[in-house]
This record gives structure tokens, C-alpha cells and sequence, in this order.
């Protein structure tokens, strides 16, 4: 088998299970990748190319000696930057933690992904502590979408999705607080799975917002996505938050199909007039699902606003110290942002907490006619890097907060969700959100898969590299 | 205090001393941008339609079993 750019995970592992591909040829076509690349898009902080070359010599060596490999046998993967790697220190965006010492040893994830057999390659670019949408970073550089290198990838797990696009990783992994893994995902043309609150560990992972953080993969195929979804799953005591929930694989049932699945257009607050090309992302989505009728979300703009506080509150409390002796060593919009959380009244937060009660309750409700809802992932298309404004609904408005504009109400609530990229036609990509009930990833998995066997969904090979 | 009453300047003076933190001059835009975003958020917050005299949270303390 030749080794080409933009193989998947699933082509990768069959090959190198089968012996028709060396795991250590796989590891330095991508290292070799990731040296022409980076320079431009600035995607990977990390590159553990040692290891990574170990660790594949190791499953060469296996494998040569008859002994059956794991399911993602030789194949490279890497993490956003607030993962822990051990030896590297976890920087998670941020010019302050690199003053910590290095990781002691590798975040749970990348444990289970690598006692699959993948290999990880290193950590990957982010906006600084989680706190962004649009893949700017001050510290380490802005990271760059591989469809046009002058546009945002999106954020914050921007060098996540900027090099899965760019066939920099097949599988990589990233974090999801109000948007984090949709929105890059969508902006970078890939797909993307932000599971439901609790069901992926996020121990050995820097924090933002525990009440909010969701940690998943990106891929270029469901399949992967599926498969590196699978292998991650399993219930981890030493993570609060983390569900007590054995593992409930999807693959299986991935080509099931869409037949009995009740599927609704989301509009109210999510519609899309005056966004056209989000509009044309649900239209083509919804077309290919026979969607013959939209639902508004009820409580999704309280939702939304629940969340903002949530985050402000909790994150701001949680950076309190670096706030108090390190100011100046943020990032100054982040900064700004966690010193007005510092100071924001108590009973907001706990009428945040209520309203997020209130509107789960609302919304589980709406899933008892429903099984899924499409909803838009992002308002447009990425903005250049450096814009900090766009027409949106006819009126200027921030870039920056409105990325996360259809992505904010879901997480708020935990549901889950495979952004999925949609041809549309248009010339940078864009996604739609695939939302189910909670703990269903795998009729969202499903939708997705057919979306993508009916060619209405693709991860397109990025034409700006 | 109406929803139009809020200061953010005299809410960061009386605040940030409590909260250990100063704000700077150069700081106090940035700042006062977000606590006014902050307050539209909870006006929204404020004006859902959760049932009056009820008191369910989002995130619930469960005491775990004691390891034997």
C-alpha cells in the first residue's frame, strides 16, 4: 500500500494490522508532513517525534512477531495543548503555565487511544485557557485554516481542527465548553463529536469550566470518529463529572441507516434567515434527511445566557490567583473576561444554575417528539484572522462571541452532538449540528454516517495548502 | 435597581478590592465590556419562565457509597 496524504484512521490500522504498511513509515511521512505544514499553519505547539517513532518501532516489532494489534493499530493522533503529555509541559494556550513543570504523565485519553496502538504526534495549538472561539492565540502564534491561511480555523481547539483538516493527524483530539470542538470543526471542513456531558474523562486535562467542559474527537470520517469515540469511552472514577456508565460502542451500528428516526430542523433561536451560508448547511442536511418540519427549541436564548454566566463565574474563579500576581501575562481579551467574571453577583450564578435545570427540562421534553434535532453549527463561514467584526442578520456584530452563537445553548445542557461538514458549494467550509438526546451519540453517529454515504457530508481536501 | 441602572464603573470600584484583584486603567474598558455583556446575560436569566417558588439546580452534590 502507498502512503498518501489524507489517509484514515480505519485505512491506516487495517494496513498496518495486515503488515502492508510499517507503523514507523506512517510516523515519519506525518512528521515529515507536519514540518512542511506548521511553518504555515502553526497547528502543533508539540511535536514528541522521538516517542512517537519509539512507540511505532515498538508495533512494528509486534506485529513482526505475529502478535495480533490493537483496533487503531499505527495511527497518529494529537491533542490540544490542554491535555497532559507526559514530559511536556501543559501549556493549555497560555504563556503563564509554561512556568509549570512538565506533566508527570499522559492524560487518560491519550492512554486509552495509545493502548489501542495509535501513536501520539503532540499537542496542538488553542486559544488561550479555552476562553476563545476564533483560533488567535498571542502567545504561540495564530493557528490557520488549511482551506485559506488567511482565515481562522476556529477555536479553541483550533490546531485540532486545522490539522485533521490538513491531514496533519487523521484522528485528534480536543475540548468542548460552549463550542470549542463544533465550531473549528465546522470552519475547518471536518467532522466533529462533542459527546454528552460526562462521557468522556477528563482527567489529566486542564480545566476551564468544570460544570461545562466536554473533551472529543475530530476526524475526517465518521468512521474514525466512531472508532476513536469507542476506544475512549469507560467510566473513571478520578474525574467528578465523569458518568459511571459502562461503554456503549456505536460502530456496530453505524450503517444502521436513518429509517424510524424522528428528525427536525431546530428553529427559533437557531434559524438562519439573513445567515445564508449557515441556511444553506441545514437546507442541504435537511433535505438529504427528508426533514419535513422544523421545532423551536424552547428556553434555548436563556440557555445560552445560562451558560455565559456559568462560564464567566466558574472560569474566573478557577485563574482567581494567576488574576491577582500575573495579570499582564494573559492574553488581554481573555484576561478582561476573567476579571469581570471575578466580580459577577452570586445569585446570578445560582440563577444560571436554575435556568440550565429548567431548560434541560424544557428541551427533554421536546425529545419525546423528537429523536434528532439539525441545527446550524456556525453563522458563517471563518472570518479572516484579525476581523473582529461581521454582518450578521444585516447588522455588524463581533465575530468573536457570535462564533459560538448556535453551539453555546446545546453544550449548556450536555447534549450530544457530531458537527458534521456540509457541501454547500460555498468556497470555505461550514457545518450543521447533528444534536440527540442525551447519552444517544449513537443516533447522532448514525445521522451523520448517512449524511456522509449520500456524499452530502465530506471532509474536503483543503485547496489552501 | 431596573435593568438600566447598572453602573459597571461603580460596580468594579466596590468590587475588585473583595475579590483581592485591581483593575487598571488600561484593564477597566475591557472589563466594564464584559460585566455590561454579563448583566444583559442575567436580564435574559432573569426573565425565563421558571416556576416561581421552586429551587432545582443544575449540578446536584451525590454523597457516594463508603468503600468497604
Amino acid at each position: 500500500m502507498t502512503i498518501r496524504s489524507y489517509l484514515t484512521a480505519t485505512e491506516i490500522a487495517e494496513a498496518v494490522r495486515r503488515g502492508h504498511i510499517r507503523a514507523v513509515d506512517i510516523v515519519r511521512f506525518h512528521l515529515d508532513r507536519i514540518s512542511a505544514l506548521n511553518p504555515v499553519l502553526n497547528a502543533y505547539t508539540d511535536v514528541v517525534a522521538e516517542r512517537a517513532l519509539a512507540r511505532a518501532a515498538s508495533i512494528d516489532i509486534r506485529r513482526q512477531g505475529g502478535e495480533s494489534l490493537g483496533p487503531l493499530a499505527g495511527v497518529p493522533f494529537a491533542v490540544k495543548n490542554l491535555f497532559d503529555i507526559a514530559g511536556v509541559t501543559t501549556r493549555a494556550g497560555s504563556a503563564i503555565n509554561r512556568d509549570n513543570p512538565p506533566a508527570p504523565r499522559d492524560g487518560e485519553l491519550i492512554r486509552r487511544l495509545e493502548a489501542a496502538d495509535a501513536i501520539l504526534l503532540g499537542g496542538l495549538n488553542m486559544g488561550e485557557y479555552a476562553y476563545d472561539f476564533t483560533g488567535e492565540n498571542v502567545h504561540d502564534g495564530n493557528c490557520r485554516n488549511p482551506h485559506d491561511p488567511d482565515h481562522m480555523p476556529g477555536g479553541s481547539s483550533s490546531g485540532s481542527g486545522s490539522a485533521t483538516a490538513a491531514g496533519l493527524a487523521p484522528i485528534s483530539l480536543g475540548s468542548d465548553t460552549n463550542g470549542s470542538i463544533r465550531v473549528p470543526s465546522s470552519l475547518c471542513g471536518i467532522f466533529g463529536l462533542k459527546p454528552t456531558y460526562g462521557r468522556l474523562t477528563r482527567h489529566g486535562s486542564f480545566p476551564f469550566v468544570d460544570s461545562l467542559d466536554h473533551l472529543g474527537p475530530f476526524a475526517r470520517s465518521v468512521t474514525d470518529l466512531a472508532l476513536a469515540y469507542d476506544i475512549m469511552q469507560g467510566p473513571d472514577p478520578r474525574d467528578t463529572g465523569c458518568a459511571n456508565r459502562v461503554r456503549e460502542p456505536v460502530t456496530p451500528d453505524l450503517d444502521q441507516g436513518i429509517g424510524g428516526l424522528r428528525i427536525a430542523a431546530a428553529g427559533g433561536f437557531f434559524n438562519t434567515n439573513g445567515l445564508p451560508e449557515a441556511g444553506a448547511a441545514v437546507s442541504a442536511a435537511s433535505r438529504a434527511l427528508n426533514v419535513l418540519h422544523g421545532v423551536d427549541v424552547p428556553g434555548a436564548e436563556a440557555g445560552r445566557a445560562a451558560a455565559f454566566i456559568i462560564t464567566n463565574a466558574e472560569s474566573a474563579a478557577f485563574h482567581r490567583q494567576r488574576l491577582r500576581t500575573r495579570a499582564n501575562d494573559f492574553d488581554p481579551d481573555t484576561r478582561d473576561r476573567f476579571l469581570a467574571g471575578s466580580m459577577l453577583p452570586a445569585g446570578w450564578l445560582v440563577r444560571a444554575h436554575q435556568v440550565r435545570r429548567w431548560y434541560l427540562q424544557q428541551v427533554m421534553e421536546l425529545f419525546q417528539e423528537v429523536d434528532i434535532l439539525i441545527a446550524p453549527a456556525v453563522p458563517f463561514t471563518a472570518p479572516r484572522i484579525g476581523q473582529k467584526t461581521m454582518m450578521l442578520r444585516g447588522e455588524e456584530q463581533a465575530v468573536r462571541p457570535n462564533l459560538g452563537l448556535f453551539t453555546q445553548p446545546v453544550s449548556c445542557i450536555g447534549l450530544p452532538v457530531a458537527a458534521v461538514p456540509v457541501d454547500t458549494g460555498s468556497a470555505m467550509p461550514i457545518g450543521v449540528q447533528v444534536i440527540a438526546p442525551p447519552w444517544r451519540e449513537d443516533l447522532a453517529l448514525r445521522v451523520a454516517r448517512y449524511l456522509e454515504r449520500k456524499g452530502v457530508a465530506r471532509a474536503a481536501e483543503p485547496k489552501g495548502i | 435597581m431596573s435593568g438600566t441602572d447598572f453602573d459597571p464603573d461603580a460596580h468594579i470600584d466596590a468590587v475588585a478590592a473583595t475579590t483581592g484583584l485591581t483593575v487598571t486603567a488600561e484593564q477597566r474598558p475591557g472589563v466594564r465590556q464584559f460585566l455590561v455583556l454579563a448583566h444583559r446575560m442575567n436580564a435574559v436569566l432573569e426573565a425565563a419562565p421558571v416556576p416561581p417558588d421552586t429551587l432545582e439546580l443544575a449540578p446536584v452534590f451525590c454523597p457516594p457509597e463508603r468503600e468497604s
